[in-house]
């Protein structure tokens, strides 16, 4: 007695899924089993199987022949209506006219006991509305459906019966997948004098599937009519959209070939002249784009489809990524060059000072004078090149990383819309704007960062400031384009966001390079080295003689020293460097080199005061004149001269 | 495809002891007694206990006959049963527990090796045992119609159709796509969704039906599931065990 079937995953999904199918309150109280059951002796009633805005159809089994059958009764209160019961008896003579495999034969009709009833054959099956419930239909599997539609409606038209509406509620297909047209309800009969109802302005058949004439309830609506309304079927079952407005041709979808454009614009024209003529035609043309389909996605593929095919997808793009990325590289160099120059120049002239340093160290070290003229100070800026290796590669790594990005965003933006059934022109303007967004905030916000944050973290933190507020802004886009396209809502697709993440943490990581990474040392040479004159202004006596170690000889007024030095080239400059007060207060020209006197027999001692040359020599014979200015005379003969702030001016036995 | 013609309706119109009535009921307990047997587990009585306590009330029922009298308030199987279960736990387990080893015929072959399985894997704490019983109950309830669902398949020789399709039941789309499942089962892709529509369709009307067989008025069915949606859907609350209001 125990079922001993293996238990559901969750039995509250699978119980509220049986509750969220099961139907809804019908808008009219169908018969009861019980109710027909006195009416219907012959049959045994089992269940109600469906219920539409006029009639309820039941299964049944006829007891004589034990065969299923299907019951439709009228709508008790709408039977009673004269036109009403009208249309019901000439849907039975329309149907009985009719014996073909794709339209559903009718057994019996008539009025007993205030029901107007049919019984036909019994489809154990679904219709198609049920079937796109459970998801769209394969293109292949469409166009082996709607042909058989065709035939079945072919049919009635050569027997003058226009089914006048065919919607996917109306198309039956059972286990086997054979199709049944049912629901002649609205036929009207061809040859005969068109009943009063028809010609009364009553709009009958469903609004979306009915062609432009029979909204306007004009009299002349004939077989061509149904033709429109295949054309909607035909164009919903691909794509799982109506026709309404200027639709996305069908063949957007995945699998639908092209060829089966033409012919649901044919359908669907709004003028009958201008559509196909009959429906052999259409048939003819479907039949014709079946083999075209494309071959269904294999199933390895397919069970691979979500992250492992965006990997896929993001290798791909990260080959093609440097190809592309070329032109960004470009943008990259431009900011370089225009953001990085100062850097890079200070760099190289950096260089080129130590260069020049070493040189004139060893010039000095001989004692011999600069060959040649004197190099300047300043050298002219060099050329811009790539060469630092880091650089490059944070260009073209950045380049990469963009252009895989935008790539794959506007890949997604473009299969959402299409699935929204947008137009292609929205689809690329979809892609461009959402990956526009992309390309601004990484090719600033990057450069801001690769340039900046070294020097000026303001522009760094700008930078990042760009990339997260570009990434909001997206975001919001993205769910613009949602709500104006309501068939692309949802969230971003598993592959998408892992692909932003990525980006997300491969730029952090550059940055972290650009910001961490080995770094230029500052030169200290340069500080230390007789470079330039211009660069003495403001250094007091003491700075000076550390600089440029002793001057040559030195003259001194009452205020004001003049010290001579040598420059480079070897030249005596006799006023290169004036004091006042001990500080230096002008040069004589500020692209010399100046080089230290040789060390010979002034002994370095010119330009110090009289206690540090009285501390060096000691042993004074004779000091002439007051405490500062003067002559000493040493044990040894040596006689220094002495400017009246107490300089040693001159040394000489 | 046959119905069983069991229903609770039936038994609380029949009012002589040893008819068709008794053996109805007998052979609705048989289908239902996990929901008492773990009812009582969860008030606390081990495995054997919790065997005993339920041959001894289903034991009890059968005895008393005519349930029209001693039912709380004639109304749906469900509330019945567990009215009762709760009653036998209050009055009569002294009793019972004095009599059980007295080796009374077993009525039913219990085996609390499936209810066991099922306990292990329920949040038993968050639940008092009211809630574990209706919780069982709806189980059961989907159980058998999915018992009865692939009885009506493999008889009508769609086994292998119904174990590809029997996801759908969830409401989740088949693991593979359906052209595939259509190739599979040599056939066209349209007949593999209509068997979909027609299994959940079916599943439905089997749902409904055994649910039905509880109630004593037919048509309070869509309630009634509903109410066992909500059984399966609570997760923590109620009452803590032993203060029976």
């Amino acid at each position: 007695m125990n079922p001993n079937a293996p238990r559901p995953p969750d039995p509250a999904a699978m119980l509220g899924h049986a509750l969220a199918d099961a139907e809804v309150a019908q808008p009219w109280p169908a018969p009861t089993i019980a109710e027909l059951a006195a009416a219907f002796p012959e049959l045994t009633l089992h269940d109600r199987v469906g219920q539409g805005g006029m009639a309820a159809v039941y299964h049944a089994t006829q007891q004589r022949l034990g065969r299923a059958v299907a019951l439709k009764v009228m709508r008790p209160d709408l039977a009673k209506q004269p036109q009403f019961t009208e249309r019901f008896v000439r849907e039975a003579k329309a149907l009985a006219t009719l014996s073909h495999p794709h339209v559903l034969a009718i057994h019996d009709f008539g009025e007993r006991a205030g029901f107007c009833y049919l019984v036909t054959e019994y489809v154990d099956g679904a219709n198609l509305r049920e079937l796109m419930q459970l998801g769209r239909l394969s293109p292949d599997e469409v166009l082996r459906i709607v042909p058989q539609i065709c035939a079945g409606v072919h049919f009635a038209h050569q027997h003058g019966v226009v089914h006048r509406d065919i919607k996917p509620e109306n198309v039956l297909v059972d286990r086997h997948g054979q199709v049944k047209l049912a629901d002649f309800g609205l036929a009207k009969l061809a040859g005969a004098p068109g009943p009063a109802l028809t010609r009364s302005s009553v709009v009958m058949g469903t609004p979306h599937y009915m062609a432009p004439e029979q909204w306007h309830g004009s009299a002349g609506v004939d077989h061509r009519a149904d033709i429109y309304s295949l054309g909607v079927v035909l164009y919903e079952l691909l794509t799982g959209r109506l026709p309404v407005g200027t639709y996305a041709p069908a063949s957007a979808q995945p699998g639908v070939p092209a060829g089966v454009d033409p012919i649901v614009q044919r359908s669907l024209q709004q003028e009958p002249d201008l559509r196909y003529q009959s429906v052999r035609d259409v048939q003819k043309d479907l039949e014709r784009q079946r083999g075209t389909t494309p071959p269904p996605i294999p199933e390895a593929a397919r069970a691979t489809a979500g992250p492992h095919a965006s990997a896929v997808k993001l290798l791909v793009a990260g080959a093609l990524a440097p190809v592309i990325g070329l032109p960004v590289l470009t943008i990259f160099q431009y900011h370089e060059h225009e953001l990085g120059m100062h850097r890079f120049s200070q760099r190289i002239q950096n260089q080129n000072h130590e260069q020049i340093a070493e040189q004139i160290t060893r010039v000095i070290a001989n004692g011999k004078p600069w060959p040649g003229s004197a190099p300047q100070a300043v050298q002219p800026l060099p050329q811009y090149e790539l060469t630092d290796k880091l650089d490059l590669l944070v260009c073209f790594v950045g380049g990469a990383i963009l252009v895989t990005v935008v790539m794959l965003l506007g890949a997604a933006a473009w299969r959402r819309t299409r699935h929204a059934g947008a137009s292609r022109i929205q689809q690329m303007l979809a892609g461009v704007l959402f990956s526009l967004p992309v390309v601004g905030s990484a090719s600033v916000g990057l450069c801001g960062i690769v340039d900046k944050l070294r020097t000026e973290w303001l522009f760094g933190v700008l930078g990042v400031f760009l990339i997260v507020a570009n990434g909001a802004f997206l975001r919001w886009l993205w769910r613009l384009t949602a709500r104006r396209l309501p068939g692309a809502a949802g969230p971003l697709g598993r592959g998408t966001r892992a692909t932003l993440w990525l980006a997300v943490v491969a730029t952090l990581g550059l940055a972290a390079i650009v910001v961490f990474g080995p770094r230029q040392p500052a030169p200290p040479i340069i500080a230390r080295l007789p470079i330039a004159a211009q660069k003495l202004v403001g250094l007091t006596r003491l700075q000076l003689l550390e600089r440029l170690g002793p001057p040559h000889a030195i003259t001194a007024t009452k205020e004001r020293m003049t010290w001579s030095y040598r420059s480079l080239d070897g030249n005596v400059r006799a006023d290169a460097v004036q004091l006042v007060l001990g500080t230096v207060v002008s040069i004589e020209n500020p692209n010399l080199i100046l080089v230290p006197a040789p060390q010979p027999e002034s002994g370095g001692s010119i330009g110090q005061t009289r206690d540090e040359l009285v501390a060096a020599r000691g042993n004074v014979r004779r000091s002439q004149g007051d405490q500062h200015g003067g002559e000493i005379e040493f044990v040894d003969g040596t006689i220094a001269k002495l400017s009246p702030d107490g300089i040693v001016l001159q040394l000489g036995k | 495809m046959t119905f069983q013609t069991t229903r609770w309706s039936l038994i609380l119109r029949a009012r002589s002891p040893g008819s068709a009535g008794e053996r109805a009921l007998g052979e609705l307990l048989g289908a239902y007694w996990q929901p008492v047997y773990v009812f009582y587990r969860r008030l606390g009585a081990n495995r054997d206990d919790a065997a005993d306590l339920t041959q001894g009330l289903f034991t009890d029922l059968l005895a008393r006959g005519d349930l029209a009298d001693a039912d709380p308030g004639r109304g749906r199987f469900r509330t019945f049963l567990r009215t009762c279960a709760r009653n036998w736990w209050s009055n009569e387990r002294e009793r019972a527990k004095a009599e059980k080893r007295g080796g009374d015929a077993r009525l039913l072959p219990l085996d609390p090796d499936d209810a066991e399985a099922w306990l292990a894997v329920q949040p038993i704490d968050s639940l008092d045992a009211e809630a574990l019983f209706e919780r069982r109950w709806a189980c059961t309830v989907l159980d058998r119609a999915v018992w009865r669902l692939e009885q009506d398949e493999l008889a009508a020789n769609r086994r292998e159709q119904f174990a590809v399709l029997r996801s759908v039941l969830d409401g989740n789309p088949p693991a593979r796509p359906w052209a595939n499942l259509a190739r599979e089962l040599d056939t066209t892709e349209g007949a593999v969704k209509v068997a979909a529509h027609r299994l959940k369709a079916r599943f439905r009307d089997l749902l409904a039906a055994e649910v039905r067989r509880t109630l004593p008025d037919e048509a309070a069915a869509g309630a009634e599931l509903q109410e066992l949606l909500a059984a399966l859907q609570k997760r923590a609350g109620g009452p803590k065990p032993g203060d029976y209001r």
